[in-house]
């Protein structure tokens, strides 16, 4: 496995992570906070996306 | 652009004028975007849509539901198949002022993505009005 690799599936695992603990506090009625915490998280994948080559990151989603 | 497309006049007319703001607020007319903003068009993206509140209010965002979606299923299927797509699962309790900001992301996103990032400012914005 290729750094590269490697260093793409440690971010998207860390970005679901993030998702993972804002959980508890979508499941929330009033989650308007964590509803513009998870489009912070949106935007890191996004940018990640963007920048790592979208290819190798469907490919690593598709797992 | 099917979201977008289905908008209100008004609703589309509003998505454009933000993203026009801002490319006339940050850029001068001759930059292209990919100068202006360092990851390009998610960064545009990014301050157009998360950097402030698309709606704020259940009221106005009830409104802004109703106005553009044949019905409030509609709106929560398509926030629910974006986070499918990105976590495989979907948890977020529904709640119009969310649902609403996080539509607004979404339709902005596909509005965005269309720009050619290699169209100078003006030209994007001369683009984003002919939408």
């Amino acid at each position: 496995m290729t750094n590269k690799r490697k260093e793409l599936e440690a971010k998207i695992e860390a970005n679901y992570q993030s998702y993972k603990l804002l959980q508890k506090q979508l499941l929330e009625t009033d989650n308007f906070n964590a509803s513009n915490k998870l489009r912070e998280i949106y935007f890191e994948i996004s940018r990640l996306r963007y920048d790592d080559g979208i290819e190798m990151v469907k490919e690593i989603y598709n797992l | 652009m099917e979201n977008y497309n289905n908008l209100t006049i008004e609703a589309q007319q509003k998505f454009i004028d933000i993203i026009i703001e801002e490319l006339q607020f940050s850029c001068d007319n001759n930059d292209s975007i990919v100068e202006t903003y360092s990851d390009s068009l998610v960064d545009l993206h990014h301050k157009c849509f998360n950097e402030d509140y698309f709606i704020v209010g259940y009221y106005e965002a009830n409104k802004f539901i109703e106005a553009n979606f044949s019905n409030t299923f509609e709106a929560i299927d398509i926030v629910k198949e974006y986070e499918l797509d990105h976590f495989g699962e979907f948890i977020t309790q529904i709640n119009s002022e969310a649902i609403a900001n996080m539509l607004a992301y979404i339709i902005g996103e596909e509005i965005i993505y269309s720009i050619d990032e290699d169209f100078k400012v003006d030209e994007a914005i001369e683009y984003l009005k002919k939408l």
